[in-house]
């Protein structure tokens, strides 16, 4: 979808465990979800 | 536009979505479904001394996913846009990166939580950094005007992803960088979940 945008050089950052250790757990825990960061550049 | 389950419409979908982080801005310590608040900024990222040096209405609504500031590369005097910038944690973040001589512009459509951020920039006394209520399948930016976007976990709100991904691209230089925080799902949902609105924010 990131492409389809027109981006290029797309790049996933690690998967981090985001809602580990922070004072509220998520419910979002209870379905294998994951936080991602990820970088892209638009042509040029 | 995906079709949503359950006969849920985009805009019931973002009047929630509205409403849900209105409150997180009116009363950021009431409990969520989801993370809210500095500790939580702090355990994914946000480095203790940064935190220390920024307004707390800031850090004490931030309901991001992960700390997408420092993986933008960002240099002095760039034009940053930091798309559903909640109560401006990335936006004031960014604003220590491109200093007095670059721009940062918040952008969010719940009108309470663009009024906090607009409070922590005037709080941290940078000019550069500015807040403004809009949609964010309608960007007020120009074309090719910005060097980043930052959006730090508003994808996964949205039914319309393609269209924040195309006005992140329109207002981007060429050579810009889109840099994003999002959580994603690793297996499919079970078949009876996401067909109500409070699924939205699970
Ligand atoms: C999960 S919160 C994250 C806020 C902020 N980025 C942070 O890290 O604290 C998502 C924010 O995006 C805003 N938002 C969601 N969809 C949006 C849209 N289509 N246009 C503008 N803002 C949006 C919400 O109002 C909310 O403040």
């Amino acid at each position: 979808m990131v492409r389809e945008a027109g981006f290029v050089d797309v790049e996933l950052g690690e998967f981090i465990d985001v809602f580990s250790g922070s004072p509220h757990e998520s419910d979002a825990r209870e379905f294998e979800t994951r936080g991602v960061t990820f970088r892209a550049r638009k042509p040029g | 536009m995906p079709r949503l389950p359950g006969g849920l419409t985009a805009e019931a979908v973002e009047a929630a979505v509205r409403d849900r982080y209105g409150q997180v801005a009116a009363n950021p310590s009431q409990d969520f479904t989801f993370p809210v608040g500095r500790e939580f900024a702090e355990a994914v990222g946000y480095p203790a001394d940064l935190l220390a040096g920024l307004p707390r209405e800031a850090a004490d609504a931030f309901a991001g996913v992960a700390c997408p500031v420092p993986h933008a590369g960002l240099a002095a005097g760039e034009t940053v846009v930091d798309l559903g910038c909640g109560a401006g944690l990335d936006s004031l973040f960014a604003g220590t990166r491109v200093g007095p001589g670059g721009r940062v512009i918040g952008i969010d459509f719940a009108p309470a939580m663009i009024a906090r951020a607009q409070r922590s920039f005037t709080a941290a006394a940078m000019p550069w950094v500015e807040a403004r209520l809009s949609d964010g399948h309608c960007l007020p930016p120009a074309n090719a005007s910005a060097d980043a976007v930052i959006v730090n976990g508003i994808f996964n709100l949205n039914p319309d992803k393609a269209m924040l991904l195309s006005e992140a691209f329109r207002v981007l230089k060429p050579g810009g960088r889109l840099v994003a925080a999002e959580i994603i799902l690793t297996s499919p949902l079970p078949p009876d979940e996401g067909h109500s609105l409070d699924d939205w924010f699970r």
